[in-house]
């Protein structure tokens, strides 16, 4: 892909980024978005959620990780609001927020939001997830305002 | 007893080239002529360096700098994989390394084409791939934020700055007085490229908002070049005149290192583990640095870092920088070459090359009178943090 065609793509989940990555981690997360529901690990030994997803878990030596389902709603731990693009299909999207949304357990999402000014956005905000289907592999996670648009 | 590594090692030749907008010249260049800039000044001959860093940065390997200085037999190399933070973590490495005899002279060099190569307030979608190779956990960047938008280390330092706001209700005109600050020391430094453009309030409080927190003059500066350290034994200190000893190092990581906003918490930063170990290592209280050369990328990290070393409170670094603290004749002058807000950002040996010439009594107009001891930090990565304490 030259230089030109690169410009009018979005940036999505891509595996092929990295020659070497012969494993998908992120395969349970993105199978449970389809679905509209959010994945995350769970350390089989303690319990502990584990977000980002790991090869083992962090709170237990070698133990092993399942895959389990979480709540779609939350609040908003930190944001900002981004003025300025930096990669050329963000050009047209600007001004939007990047939220990082806490839905319990110590896990923290991050997205878009939708159904909002993004220039409203503040921490403590309570969201929901919007399942946004960009094509048949591939639904993204946004946030939308539990109390109406603003 | 354990062997200190304190007052064991001493920087004896500092070199940059110059800070420009627009060069022909490969990082490779760039590097290599910050090297041989500070072998003329240490007043040896490149070949007898025998260890090499370039801690961090894609596509300039160590060995790619050995032709260039002559060196028959590297025994040497290293990297560091923490943005920022390198510069000062790689002095901690070579200082390892000529202490233990594994080579005699190591140069510590940074630098990048931060104008002219990948610009990180650009919209060049090769910018994913620079991540990539640059990044912790590129597959969580992949999967769980290119797709959002959040690309560049305003995007995600501005979403620890917004907590900080939320949790401590900081007064945000810090933000303010470290990049005036920084501006007005730019103006007695030769090299500095913001020597001759002055900045006022209104410039600041004018320019434009890029990501909130964010102005265009929170930023640090898009420039090229490069700079250079070289470190030695103190069995070899007897060869030069003002050898500049280091008294504690230290780097430090946040828990996880490789992100923030999923970290339990967004505040915490490398350098509240590492600052305690450099201090007790030197053996110097705070009360006792006569400047600070802080890690500058954005001004307000520069606030974060006076808070996580312990100069003040979380939240009130604010307050801390108010009064003409942290400038000439204050209490902390700080960033007394300009920074990396108004002198260059070439990733951080700029800061360690100040502080040599302050420790010198070579900084010109800049200098801080009486200056004995000063500290050099850096910052970078997903909140990696160093620290160097220096004495003359």
């Amino acid at each position: 892909m030259n230089h030109v065609e690169l410009q009018a793509i979005r940036p999505l989940p891509n595996r092929d980024s990295d020659w070497s990555r012969d494993w998908n981690l992120y395969k349970p997360f993105w199978e449970g978005t389809r679905e509209g529901k959010l994945f995350v690990q769970e350390c089989t030994a303690t319990g502990k959620k584990i977000w980002p997803p790991r090869f083992l878990s962090p709170y237990e030596p070698g133990a092993e990780v399942k895959w389990v389902e979480v709540g779609t709603r939350g609040v908003i731990y930190t944001f900002n609001i981004v003025h300025r693009s930096f990669y050329p299909y963000f050009n047209d999207q600007i001004p939007y927020a990047l939220v990082v949304v806490d839905v319990g357990d110590g896990v923290r999402f991050l997205g878009n939001t939708v159904g909002m000014d993004p220039t409203k956005v503040k921490i403590g905000m309570e969201m929901e997830a919007a399942f946004e289907k960009v094509d048949d592999e591939v639904t993204l996670v946004q946030w939308k305002p539990v109390n109406g648009g603003i | 007893m354990r062997r200190s590594l304190s007052d064991q090692v001493c920087i004896v030749g500092v070199g940059e080239t110059d800070y420009v907008r627009g060069t022909d010249k490969s990082l490779t260049q760039l590097l290599t002529e910050a090297a041989v800039n500070a072998c003329k000044d240490a007043g040896i001959h490149p070949s007898e360096i025998d260890g090499v860093i370039n801690p961090w940065r894609y596509n300039v390997r160590c060995e790619d700098l050995v032709a260039g200085l002559g060196i028959k037999e590297l025994k040497f190399s290293g990297r560091s994989e923490m943005g920022g933070a390198s510069a000062v973590a790689a002095i901690q490495q070579a200082a390892l390394a000529v202490e233990h005899g594994v080579a005699e002279y190591v140069v510590v060099t940074t630098g990048q084409k931060g104008f002219s190569g990948p610009r990180l307030g650009g919209t060049d979608p090769r910018i994913l791939d620079f991540n990539n190779t640059i990044m912790p956990n590129p597959e969580y960047r992949d999967n769980m934020e290119y797709p959002y938008g959040l690309m560049v280390p305003m995007q995600y330092f501005s979403l620890h700055a917004n907590r900080w706001f939320y949790e401590y209700n900081p007064d945000p005109i810090g933000m303010q007085i470290v990049a005036m600050t920084c501006r007005e020391h730019a103006q007695n430094n030769s090299k500095a490229y913001m020597k001759g453009r002055v900045m006022t309030e209104e410039d600041y409080q004018n320019s434009p908002m890029l990501v909130n927190p964010f102005r265009l003059f929170d930023c640090s500066l898009e420039v090229d070049g490069a700079g250079a350290v070289i470190v030695t034994s103190k069995r070899n200190a007897h060869r030069f005149k003002k050898p500049i000893y280091i008294a504690g190092i230290a780097e430090g990581h946040a828990n996880q290192p490789d992100d923030m906003p999923t970290r339990p918490d967004i505040l915490d930063m490398g350098i509240k583990y590492a600052a305690p170990r450099a201090f007790e290592m030197a053996g110097i209280s705070r009360d006792e640095i006569d400047f600070a050369e802080i890690y500058d990328c954005f001004t307000f990290i520069v606030l974060r870092q006076i808070e996580e070393m312990g100069f003040c409170e979380r939240g009130e670094a604010p307050e801390f920088v108010k009064n003409g603290r942290i400038t000439y004749g204050g209490q902390l002058p700080i960033n007394t070459h300009g920074g990396l807000l108004s002198q260059a950002h070439i990733v951080g040996i700029n800061h360690v090359v100040e502080a040599v010439h302050q420790l010198r009594g070579e900084a010109g107009a800049a200098q801080v009178e009486d200056a004995k001891i000063g500290l050099v930090t850096g910052y970078g990565d997903m909140g990696d943090g160093s620290i160097a304490i220096l004495h003359n």
